[in-house]
Parts: C-alpha cells; sequence; structure tokens
C-alpha cells in the first residue's frame, strides 16, 4: 500500500511541474553592487546595473561575473544612475537623477555622448527604449519631479509628454514610478505608491495615447501589488517587480495570470531564489549565455546590495498551481527609514504593514504598546512615511507621508498605568496636505525636528524651506535656506541643545548650520563629514553632540565640533553590526536607538558606543548574538561572517 | 497582511470587547449629540436620521442619513470648506461597505446620506472637516449592540 501511494505521489509530482521550475529558477546572484535599482539585458551576453552609489556595472549573462564597472569620475561622473536601457545598436542610455543626464555608454561603459532630450525633464528616472521595429527606438523617461512621462525619439526630439489622465483610475491619481517596452510598442507604466500597472498604447503621438488595460490594487493576492517599483515585458508577459509583496509577477498584457516568483527571503541576506524588496526587473525572451542561447530575468534587490538572475517561464500555468507561503520563523519586524522619540515613547515606522508602531521605553527593555494607521489612502491611513516627529511628552506624533503627500497629526493617550499592549491609544487628530505648505509645486517633506515652544520644523522640497508649525500644523512663516552649491540632497533635520539648527546633506555628507535672525535663516557654518558615504539622518544628543547614520557605510557616528568623535557599526547582521541603517534617535542619557533596516530590528547602543540591546516588535536581545546565531545557521565551524570581536555582556533573551 | 498583523488582529478584537462596550455615546431622539474635534477647533453636533424620522442609533444593514451641524471654536472663526464623513469599526479594522453622498447646507450643516452599518458592533464614525488649510477629525462611537 506504501509503495503504490508513493508511486502515486511520483506520477503526481511529474504531472504538475514545481512552481520553481515554471516561474523562475536561480540562475545566479551577483552580490557586487551597492545599489541596483535598475538594470537592462543587452541580447550580446551582458547584464547592465544601474547602480545609485554611482556605478554602472557590467555583468556576464552567464553566471553574474563583474565584466566592467564605471565608476564615478570626472566632471561628467554619474552621481546616482537611476535607470537604464539598451538601444538598438547596443548603446547604452543611462539616466543620472543627480546630474540631472542622460548619458550614452558604449558596449564596453565608455561614454560616447548625452542625450539631449528637448522635453522638460527636471529628474530622469527609470528609462526604457521600444524595441518594436515600428517604434523607431523611441525612449520613455520618467520624470520624478512630477511623475511625468515623456518620450522622445533617440535623436531627442520629443514625442510627447504622455497626459496625466491616462493614469487617473476612479477619480484617483496614479503617479507612474518606472517604464518599460512591450515587443509590440505598448508602453507599461507601474505607479508604486498607488499600486498600479497600466499598458499604454502610444498611437501617433502622445496626445493621441490612450490606455488598454490597468489592473492593480493594494493586496498580496494574485492580481494585486504591494509597491510595484519595476516593470519588464518579454514576449506576451508583462513582469513586476512587486516590491513589498517580495515577488516577481508575471501576467499577460490585460493583467490575467497569477503567477509569481521569487520566495520571499524570511531572513536577511536569504538568496537562492528568495527575493527581497525587488526594486527592479529586466526579462529577455533569448541572451546569449556562454555556448547557448535562452530567457533570463535579472532581479534588482538593493536592499541585500543583489542581483539575482531566475531562468524564467513562458509556457502557460498549470491551472492548479499554487504559491508556497514560506516558514515565517525569525521574521519579527520590518522596520523604515524614520523614528521619532518623546519622552518615554518611541515610534518606529513599518513599511510593509503602513503601521506606525510604538515602544514604551521607561522600562529595562523596549516594549511595543501600540499601533497607529495601516497602508491605505483614507485620512487615517498612509502612504510611504518618509519622516517621524514627536512631541517632547511623548504624546503627539507627526507623520510625513510622501506617498499621500501629506502631513498626519496623530495622538497617543495619557501613559497607562499598567503597560500592555493597547491597540486604540492613537487616534488622527488633522491632516495637512503639502500643496498648502506654501513652498511651491510638488512640495516633498523630507525631515521633520522638533522647534521651540512645542513647534514643528519641517524640512520641505523643492527650495529647500525651512517651514515652522504651531502645534495644530498651522503655519507660522515658511522661509528658503541656502545650502552649499552641490549635488548632494538634504536628508535629515535636527535642533540643537543651542538653538542651531543642523541640516544633513548626504553624499558628499556635510551638516550645514543655520540660525534664526530677524527676517531669515542665517548660515552657522558647514561641517563635512568626508569619511560618511550616505548620510540619512540626524539628531542632537545633549552637549552639542550630533548622531548621525550613514546608509551605505553600515554605521552611526557621534560627531561633536570638530567631526566624528566616535563611531558604531561595521556590515553584517551579528548584534553590534548594522546593514542600511536609515535612523537614529539619542535619548537623554546620550544613547542611540539605531533603526537597523536591513536587518529587520533596532539596536540600542551606550552613550560610549557600546552595544545594549537589540530589539524588534517580537523578542529583546540584551546577550549580543553572532551572525550564525542570528541567522539560525549551524555550523562545525564559525562563520567567517561572524562579528568577531563581539560585545561582551551579560543577559539573555527577553 | 503580514505576519504580526496577523496576530494582532484578534489581540485587537479582544482588547476592544473589553473596553469598547461602555463608550458609546448616548443620545436621544430628537436631541443632536455632541462632540468636540481632536484639536479642539470645531464643535459638531449630529443626528441620525431615516428618511424624516430621526432616530437614536441607526438600525443595522438599513440606509441612513448622518446631519452635521459643524461650528467653529477659534477666533477668528474659520470657514468650513469641505467635510469628509466615514464610519469604521476598528475592532475589526474595516470600515462601511458603501460610500456615502456628503451634502453641504447652508450655515455650516452637512448631510451624509446613504451610510449603512452592516454589521453589529462598535462603529466609530469620523467626520474630516477641511478649513482650507488642515483638516481635523472628530469622531465618535455608536455602539450596535
Amino acid at each position: 500500500m506504501a509503495i503504490a501511494l508513493c508511486i502515486l505521489a511520483a506520477s503526481l509530482a511529474q504531472a504538475v511541474p514545481s512552481s520553481a521550475a515554471l516561474a523562475g529558477t536561480p540562475a545566479w546572484e551577483a552580490v557586487v553592487v551597492e545599489s541596483p535599482v535598475a538594470c537592462a539585458i543587452d541580447p550580446a551576453g551582458q547584464v547592465v546595473v544601474a547602480d545609485s552609489s554611482g556605478e554602472v556595472v557590467s555583468l556576464s549573462a552567464r553566471d553574474g561575473s563583474v565584466r566592467w564597472r564605471v565608476a564615478a569620475a570626472g566632471d561628467e561622473a554619474l552621481i546616482e544612475p537611476a535607470g537604464i536601457a539598451v538601444e538598438a545598436g547596443g548603446t547604452l542610455l543611462v539616466s543620472d537623477a543627480r546630474a540631472r543626464r542622460i548619458f550614452r555608454l558604449a558596449k564596453d561603459g565608455t561614454r560616447v555622448g548625452v542625450l539631449e532630450a528637448q522635453s522638460p525633464i527636471a529628474i530622469p528616472g527609470v528609462v526604457a527604449v521600444d524595441p518594436s521595429p515600428s517604434g523607431g527606438g523611441r525612449i520613455a523617461i520618467v520624470d520624478r519631479a512630477d511623475g511625468g512621462v515623456h518620450i522622445v525619439l533617440p535623436s531627442g526630439q520629443s514625442f510627447g509628454r504622455l497626459p496625466a489622465e491616462l493614469f487617473n483610475v476612479d477619480g484617483a491619481v496614479c503617479v507612474p514610478t518606472a517604464v518599460a517596452f512591450r515587443p509590440n510598442g505598448e508602453l507599461i507604466v507601474s505607479a508604486a505608491e498607488q499600486d498600479r500597472v497600466f499598458v499604454i498604447d502610444l498611437g501617433t503621438g502622445a496626445d493621441n495615447a490612450h490606455r488598454t488595460a490597468s489592473w492593480g490594487g493594494r493586496g498580496p493576492f494574485p492580481g494585486l501589488f504591494r509597491g510595484p517599483s519595476g516593470v519588464a515585458a518579454a514576449g506576451e508577459w508583462v513582469f513586476t517587480a512587486d516590491t513589498f509583496n517580495h515577488r516577481i509577477c508575471r501576467q499577460d498584457a490585460k493583467g490575467q495570470g497569477r503567477l509569481a516568483y521569487g520566495q520571499h527571503a524570511i531572513r536577511p541576506r536569504d538568496g537562492n531564489g528568495a527575493v527581497h524588496y525587488p526594486r527592479a526587473v529586466s526579462v529577455t525572451e533569448s541572451v546569449q549565455r556562454g555556448d547557448s542561447t535562452g530567457p533570463l530575468a535579472v532581479v534588482c534587490e538593493p536592499f541585500e546590495r543583489r542581483v539575482q538572475a531566475f531562468v524564467p517561464g513562458f509556457g502557460s500555468e498549470p491551472a492548479d498551481m499554487r504559491l508556497e507561503l514560506p516558514n515565517l520563523d525569525g521574521v519579527q519586524s520590518h522596520f523604515g527609514g524614520a523614528a521619532a522619540l518623546g519622552g518615554d515613547r518611541l515610534a518606529l515606522h513599518d513599511p510593509e504593514s503602513g503601521t506606525v508602531v510604538i515602544f514604551d521605553m521607561l522600562g529595562g527593555t523596549p516594549r511595543h504598546v501600540s499601533n497607529m494607521s495601516a497602508s491605505g489612502a483614507k485620512p487615517h491611513e498612509t502612504g510611504r512615511i518618509d519622516a517621524l516627529w514627536m512631541d517632547d511628552r511623548g504624546r503627539r506624533v507627526l507623520l510625513a507621508d510622501g506617498g499621500l503627500r501629506r502631513l498626519a497629526l496623530w495622538e497617543l493617550t495619557e501613559r497607562p498605568k499598567e503597560i500592555i499592549f493597547e491597540p486604540f491609544m492613537a487616534k488622527l487628530v488633522k491632516t495637512r496636505p503639502y500643496d498648502r505648505l506654501e513652498t511651491g509645486p510638488n512640495c516633498m517633506v523630507v525631515a521633520l525636528a522638533r522647534g521651540v515652544g512645542g513647534e514643528v520644523l519641517a524640512l520641505a522640497q523643492p527650495g529647500p524651506h525651512l517651514v515652522r508649525l504651531d502645534p495644530s500644523l498651522r503655519t507660522v512663516e515658511s522661509l528658503p535656506i541656502a545650502l552649499p552649491d552641490t549635488t548632494a540632497q538634504p536628508t535629515g533635520l535636527a535642533v540643537g541643545s543651542d538653538g542651531r539648527v543642523a541640516v544633513l546633506l548626504d553624499r558628499p555628507a556635510m551638516l550645514c548650520f543655520f540660525e534664526r535672525t530677524e527676517k531669515a535663516w542665517q548660515p552657522r557654518g558647514v561641517l563635512p563629514l568626508k569619511e560618511l558615504r550616505d548620510a540619512r539622518s540626524v539628531a542632537s544628543l545633549e552637549g552639542g553632540e550630533w548622531l548621525v547614520t550613514d546608509s551605505a557605510g553600515d554605521q552611526v557616528v557621534w560627531i561633536g565640533s570638530g567631526g566624528i568623535i566616535r563611531r558604531v557599526g561595521t556590515r553584517g547582521v551579528a548584534d553590534g553590526q548594522l546593514w542600511l541603517p536609515s535612523a537614529a534617535v539619542g535619548d537623554s542619557q546620550g544613547r542611540a536607538i539605531v533603526v537597523d533596516s536591513g536587518n529587520h530590528r533596532a539596536q540600542r547602543f551606550g552613550a560610549a558606543g557600546e552595544w545594549e540591546m537589540t530589539f524588534s516588535l517580537g523578542r529583546t536581545y540584551t546577550r549580543a548574538r553572532s551572525a550564525d546565531e542570528v541567522l539560525k545557521v549551524k555550523r562545525r565551524t564559525p562563520s567567517p561572517t561572524s562579528a568577531a570581536p563581539l560585545p561582551q555582556g551579560k543577559g539573555g533573551e527577553q | 497582511m503580514n505576519w504580526h498583523a496577523r496576530w494582532m488582529l484578534p489581540a485587537a478584537v479582544l482588547a476592544a470587547a473589553v473596553m469598547a462596550a461602555p463608550s458609546a455615546p448616548t443620545q436621544k431622539a430628537e436631541e443632536w449629540g455632541s462632540v468636540i474635534s481632536n484639536d479642539g477647533s470645531w464643535r459638531v453636533q449630529w443626528r441620525v436620521m431615516m428618511g424624516t424620522k430621526q432616530l437614536s442609533l441607526p438600525e443595522v444593514r438599513k440606509r441612513f442619513t448622518i446631519e452635521l451641524r459643524i461650528e467653529s471654536l477659534l477666533e477668528p472663526k474659520r470657514p468650513v470648506r469641505a467635510v469628509l464623513v466615514d464610519a469604521q469599526m476598528p475592532d475589526h479594522v474595516h470600515g462601511m461597505n458603501v460610500a456615502p453622498t456628503i451634502l453641504m447646507l447652508e450655515g455650516g450643516g452637512a448631510a451624509s446620506e446613504g451610510m449603512l452599518f452592516h454589521m453589529s458592533g462598535r462603529w466609530e464614525v469620523d467626520v474630516d472637516i477641511d478649513d482650507g488649510e488642515t483638516i481635523e477629525r472628530a469622531q465618535w462611537d455608536i455602539g450596535m449592540y
């Protein structure tokens, strides 16, 4: 009987192909890039990757080995590559969001020119080239400044800007994020914030372009997305990098089909088919891979500093195919790039659920006591949180929501006598749309800080402007500030104990100080931070010190008047190590609470930089763990990636 | 829904069952309920209407209207530019299955027509008042038990 069952099971297994075989078998992975945000496949056998840290990297389509790199150098250096595409002749188009240009590179990476687009593109983002015979190699470019989609010919002549109405769904405005062309010349557009994908027939001009299909909505089920930030097309299929669902979706041009590939990475650094926050995807039906040719899909995962390749399936999936859910062991939380500390309460952002989580910090270990908001578009829901603010009593929390382009002020109840999880601790007080902040069109708030007398200080782009808001979110004043002439972007804001305002620029990193005089914000000096690679947040500490996170450098630094005085963190997953830290706040004792986003956790360091604890929504660890312990890897010999030496400390798991 | 949200939902429901029951406001027929908005800028009076008849509470699975009188408590007074009315069940993490129609009335009033509470339990009514600068929320609970 048992033998018969085994035979039956074996025959069934053969009859129904595994999801991996059909949906994308892992081919190779390349951990040779820092921040891969776009990729393209050259049929001649190379995969080119735009690395937003300032490089274009060519990988062999066969095994992912590096063929060449174009690094940042010279007057026309790449600063922040944001998009990449292969033209018919094999030349590469590389858009640079900071240089604000679109470069042409030869197959070997040498610079051959610049695309002089006639269209007014402020911040070029994702680019795509039409491969259809009738398309004439036209180029689609997303303008990051306003989400406009521009079509230009290879000569730079404008084909037009697609009307924004094409991307309205049920009265809601969708903002394009990524583009790709289908083989027949139709344009695929994704709107990551609104979780939708569009198919556009460009017709004979942008003015008569029309939408042929649109699908999406927020959710985990097939046909729904959570942040579709990249698209690709091959054969009859549309591929979508579904970032917060951690998968690549494959559907036809009507949105039909429910196949996805890539398995959600459960632990940081999971690979070999596990996908973690995919940002971009490129797919081809035929590429030279050594001695053979065949289909290939390439996925960019900046969260893992990795590019993975899959051999995709182009056949029809069987009707009964189901995606297997992974074992959730080990996942505690997902923390985004925002944090705020007020009184005894800490607010952190979970980008996957759109929730802001509240910790009570008064006891020895942080205790998760409430959640506020969730993903959605209603007044009490959130899109993408860029910054958090909390008043000094920990009663009011302000969310800078870049997805819905508004500020949202919440209020928490008083601290109860007994600390328990209280789901209804928070209520929405009010919201204020960004377009009412009087800073100009396309306003985005990039950072928040506590001002004087309970005021909110907001750093808004473009400008930038410093906006003072009273505790009821009404404008006290809005004034521009003068930053050094650099391509660096402002990413952080803090008010020091001496009343100085510090604005943090990312790369080259520097702190710019301002003081409010009668009429304006007067510059009061610049502190260069050349040792930091990508400064992400700044917080003020007692005694005139500042706390700055260096995301790309995987470190947090304490800064005094003369520069860096202390640093913590090396790249890794062991306790005390960091992976893409996104924010840090300092408490009244000079300790640093660091949002270790890339490791799905937060860590606290003492005033002298010593590691104290790791915590998340689940457990808190006060005994430092090795990398293998964190990843639950069992080895006979220690892993070379283990932290050494480990911080010494007593304690354990709580 | 990620895993911790999945676990938190039963906890939220349990906590809500303990805490929410006594919080429903009382309102007699022919009277208006009253609430101050969450930042103290507005006084909102409300009543439940079904057709021309005023009810102390809506009836489950029957359409009703919420009529509103909105008064600015700030000096100088702020105008009401727009009003959004919605309802949700926080314990169950969902809202209504319908989208009400909002009518702006003379003298700072509004009516939200086509409201529907499709199940019993604690409903939270949310009124978001837009004065052209900020959009402030007033909210109250209606217990449908």
